[in-house]
């Protein structure tokens, strides 16, 4: 199996290399890169594309939870690891929402460290009970927003579908058997539904969530 | 000293209401206040036993989960696999969950102490899922 590839991200020298060591010598892992601030832990995330990020929280330049927002945005298969130096540090839920897998307290032990890290390689993630709690929230008040969105009548649903195919209200209309009035009312129930302002942004909302696909029908 | 914990444990298969019975034997603070099998009669029964803490098995219809957690703190039993029906259940207000077939008494006591208090329990795994999840969703909100 090929080593778990880490990138190192924080300000100090002495912790980076202390890490790279426990990292190589302990974990049989390749640190492919060490990054001094989160603006260069994105580029080298970007360029080297490592498995593991881990983060350090305030850096200068990017601080650690926008680098995380924005190596997670980038290529979601990167897992980002926030290491802190206290268990209360109120930026580590802000990583969390901005998708780290977990933090590691800067005292842990070597062997927790590289069995952490192999933890969240196999797509696990680190959670004290406090933590635990507060993603719960935030996972059921996300998945309320989605359900509040997806309350579309079978008839707005109808009117979608063609919208997405690239139809105009006309064609629509004539398809459904409708008056174009109509069409036009229910679209403008979707927008509110759906949060958009545009018949292009409601057509990519009913694609990323599967309610229409790209293949046109036979 | 305080009150003891109350747990109902609800679930079809009595030899695992059984099994789940006995985790508890070694804690004091908890005291396991009936089992059933799960159903219509499920509700109206857990109002007369009131726990504070409910077992309940994830095959559980959604919206029953939902129900019985504005009773008490749920803690949904499944089996490995059944990680998407957790999901659900966890969703509709489950506080926990707990592997039916790797669940060590210690952990199963620790779990009912925890959302006793309102702590959720998650295994690590879930915990991953349940952050995959909330990504997807923030991505697919976002404008």
């Amino acid at each position: 199996m090929s080593p778990i590839r880490v990138l190192i991200a924080d300000d100090h020298r002495l912790f980076r290399q202390g890490l790279r060591q426990i990292c190589e010598a302990l974990g049989r892992f390749e640190v492919v890169g060490e990054a001094e601030n989160g603006q260069e832990a994105v580029e080298m995330a970007r360029r080297l594309k490592p498995d593991i990020v881990l983060m350090d929280v305030q850096m200068p330049v990017l601080d650690g939870v926008e680098a995380t927002r924005l190596i997670t945005a980038d290529n979601p298969a990167v897992r980002v690891l926030v290491l802190t130096m206290y268990r209360q540090d109120r930026y580590v839920f802000e990583a969390i929402k901005a998708g780290a897998r977990g933090y590691l307290l800067k005292d842990i032990d070597e062997q927790e460290f590289v069995d952490a890290v192999r933890a969240v390689h196999r797509g696990e993630a680190l959670m004290d009970p406090g933590l635990a709690t507060r993603l719960l929230d935030e996972f059921r008040r996300l998945s309320q927003d989605a359900v509040d969105a997806e309350e579309l009548t079978p008839g707005e649903m109808e009117v979608l579908r063609l919208v997405a195919q690239g139809l105009d209200n006309k064609t629509i209309a004539a398809q459904l058997s409708l008056a174009e009035r109509t069409v036009t009312n229910r679209l403008s129930e979707i927008y509110q539904k759906l949060h958009v302002a545009s018949r292009t942004q409601a057509a990519l909302v009913a694609l990323r969530r599967g309610w229409v696909t790209l293949e046109s029908d036979p | 000293m305080d009150d003891p914990i109350r747990v109902a444990i609800v679930d079809d298969d009595g030899a695992f209401r059984q099994a789940v019975r006995h985790w508890f034997d070694g804690a004091s603070d908890i005291v396991i206040v009936g089992t059933a099998q799960s159903g219509r009669e499920t509700l109206p029964w857990l109002h007369e036993v009131h726990p504070d803490v409910v077992l309940l098995d994830v095959a559980t219809a959604t919206s029953q989960v939902h129900e019985i957690s504005v009773l008490a703190r749920v803690i949904v039993l499944h089996l490995p696999g059944q990680e998407s029906r957790v999901l659900e259940a966890l969703r509709a207000g489950a506080l926990g969950h707990l592997d039916k077939q790797n669940t060590r008494p210690s952990q199963a006591i620790a779990a009912v102490r925890a959302v006793s208090r309102g702590e959720a329990v998650l295994s690590p795994a879930m915990a991953g899922w349940i952050m995959d999840e909330v990504t997807r969703s923030r991505r697919g909100n976002a404008p």
